[in-house]
C-alpha cells in the first residue's frame, strides 16, 4: 500500500462515515445508500391499528380479484409507499392495470382497480376483533 | 513509493487507523470475493428477483431516489432493467473467476449500485445492502490475490476491516434510527406485534397472543445492536456476537420471512476463510480459530507481501 493509496482510503472512509452519520441523524430513505437504517424503527401503538395495503380488482366479466403486489410488478411496501399518490391521482391505479396486463398476457382485463387498506385493531399489543377494509382509492376504466 | 509492513512508514500509527490497516491474509479476500460475486447470481435471479419485475412497471410509478435524480440515471424500462441485469451477471461471472479483479470488480460495484437504484426507486427503500455495497466497493482495491495465498497485507486488512465496520455500523445505526423515529417508546411499543400481524409465519402467529415476549425481544434487539461493536473483538466475545447475529437473522426469517442475505454474507469477513480446506489444497486448520489475530502475528514473512 502506497502513502497515496493510504491517504485516499482514509479520505473515502471518512467521507462515507460522515455521510452515513448525517443520513442517520437527519436523512431520509431518499438519501440511499446513506439514509437512516429504518428496520421497523417506528414505535407502533399497543392499542393502535395495524394497516396493510391490499390491491383488489374487477375484471371485464365482473370477477373480483385480490391481486398480489408482485402481479403488477411491485412489492406491497412499494404500493404502500405510494398510497398518498394513489389517493391524489387514482389514474395511477390504471397504470397498475397496465403492468398487470404486461405480466399476464392473455389474462383477464381489469376494468377497476382499488387500493384497499386492511386494518387490524390491537389491544395491549394483541390483535382483537376482525380485520376491517377501507377503500383508499379507486380507478375505473372508461 | 515503496513501504514496508512494519509500521515505520508513518501509515496507520495510531489507534483505530492502526487497527483498520493491520494486515490480514490475502486468501480471505480472494475467497470472500468468490462467494460474494457468485452470490450476485442468487440475489438477482432468486432471492431478490423482484427487482427485475420493475421492468414491467409503467414509468408513472417510478419515484427515483436522490442519487438517481442527481446522476440523471435513465428511467428503468424493459431494456434498461434487463440490460443492467445481463451486464451485472456477466461482470459477476468474470469477477468471480478472479480475472481482472480491479476492472471487473469495480464494474460489478457500479452495476450493482444501479441495480439497487432500480430496486429502491418505486416507493420503498430496503436497508439490508449497506455492508454488501461496501464489500463490492472495497474488494477490488486489493488487486489480484489467490485463494491459497496466506500472506497477510495491509490492502487486504483495510478491505476486510471496512466490510466488518460496515456490518457493525449497520446494526449500531439501526439502533440509533429506532431512537430517532420511535424514541425510547420503541422498546415497549407494539412494533414486533405489528410486524407479526402483517407478515407473521405459523411460527410467529402464536406469539401475537403473548405481547410481553415480543417486547422482551425488542429489548433484546436493541441490546444486540448497541453491543454490535463487540463483533470486532478478538477471541470468544467476537465469536459469541457472531453467533448471536446469525441466530438473530435466522429467527427473524422464521418469524416474519425477512432475511438480510447480502448483509449476512458480509459476516463471512469476520471468519478466517483462508483456513477452510479446499479441494486440491493441502494447507488447512480449523475454521473457528481467531479471526482477528493481533497484527504482529499476521505478518509471518520477513519481507513485505505486497507494496
Amino acid at each position: 500500500m502506497t502513502m497515496t493509496g493510504w491517504r485516499l482510503r482514509q479520505l473515502v472512509t471518512a467521507g462515507v462515515l460522515v455521510a452515513l452519520l448525517l443520513g442517520t441523524f437527519w436523512g431520509q430513505d431518499d438519501h440511499f445508500p446513506f439514509g437512516p437504517f429504518l428496520m421497523f424503527s417506528g414505535a407502533a401503538e399497543v392499542d393502535g391499528v395495524v394497516r396493510a395495503a391490499q390491491l383488489q380488482a374487477t375484471t371485464s366479466d365482473g370477477a373480483q380479484l385480490h391481486l398480489q403486489a408482485t402481479e403488477v410488478g411491485l412489492r406491497r411496501a412499494e404500493l404502500e409507499g405510494q398510497i398518498p399518490r394513489f389517493q391524489t391521482q387514482p389514474s395511477l391505479l390504471g397504470h397498475l392495470a397496465e403492468s398487470y396486463r404486461r405480466r399476464h398476457p392473455g389474462g383477464p382485463v381489469l376494468v377497476e382497480v382499488r387500493m384497499v387498506e386492511v386494518g387490524q385493531q390491537l389491544s395491549g399489543g394483541r390483535p382483537v376483533g376482525d380485520e376491517e377494509e377501507r377503500v383508499l382509492s379507486r380507478w375505473r376504466k372508461r | 513509493m515503496s513501504l514496508t509492513e512494519t509500521g515505520q512508514d508513518g501509515i496507520g500509527q495510531a489507534g483505530i487507523t492502526r487497527w483498520w490497516i493491520s494486515p490480514l491474509p490475502r486468501a480471505r479476500v480472494a475467497r470472500l470475493r468468490t462467494v460474494l460475486y457468485l452470490f450476485i447470481f442468487v440475489d438477482v435471479l432468486l432471492t431478490t428477483s423482484w427487482v427485475a419485475d420493475h421492468a414491467d412497471v409503467p414509468g408513472q410509478l417510478y419515484r427515483p431516489v436522490l442519487v438517481a435524480r442527481a446522476l440523471s440515471l435513465p428511467m428503468p424500462g424493459p431494456s434498461v432493467v434487463h440490460g443492467v441485469e445481463l451486464a451485472l451477471l456477466v461482470g459477476a461471472a468474470v469477477a468471480a473467476s478472479g480475472r481482472l479483479p480491479r476492472l471487473a470488480g469495480t464494474t460489478v460495484f457500479a452495476l450493482y449500485f444501479e441495480w439497487m437504484v432500480i430496486a429502491f426507486s418505486y416507493g420503498k427503500v430496503d436497508h439490508d445492502r449497506f455492508a454488501f455495497l461496501v464489500a463490492l466497493a472495497v474488494l477490488p482495491t486489493v488487486g489480484r490475490v489467490s485463494g491459497t495465498d496466506l500472506r497477510a497485507d495491509r490492502a487486504a486488512g483495510w478491505a476486510l476491516r471496512s466490510i466488518q465496520m460496515a456490518v457493525v455500523v449497520t446494526y449500531l445505526l439501526a439502533a440509533v434510527a429506532k431512537f430517532r423515529f420511535g424514541g425510547l417508546a420503541w422498546l415497549t411499543s407494539a412494533t414486533l406485534a405489528w410486524a407479526v400481524v402483517r407478515r407473521g409465519t405459523f411460527l410467529a402467529d402464536p406469539l401475537a397472543q403473548v405481547p410481553w415476549v415480543l417486547q422482551v425481544a425488542q429489548w433484546g434487539i436493541v441490546a444486540f445492536e448497541l453491543a454490535s461493536p463487540l463483533l470486532l473483538m478478538r477471541g470468544r466475545v467476537g465469536k459469541v456476537m457472531l453467533g448471536l447475529a446469525i441466530a438473530f437473522h435466522l429467527v427473524t426469517y422464521a418469524t416474519i420471512t425477512i432475511i438480510f442475505l447480502p448483509h449476512i454474507l458480509c459476516l463471512l469477513a469476520f471468519l478466517p476463510l483462508e483456513r477452510l480446506r479446499l479441494p486440491g489444497h493441502q494447507r488447512s486448520s480449523p475454521l473457528f480459530v481467531d479471526a482477528n489475530p493481533a497484527p504482529a502475528l499476521t505478518t509471518p514473512e520477513p519481507r513485505p507481501a505486497t507494496l
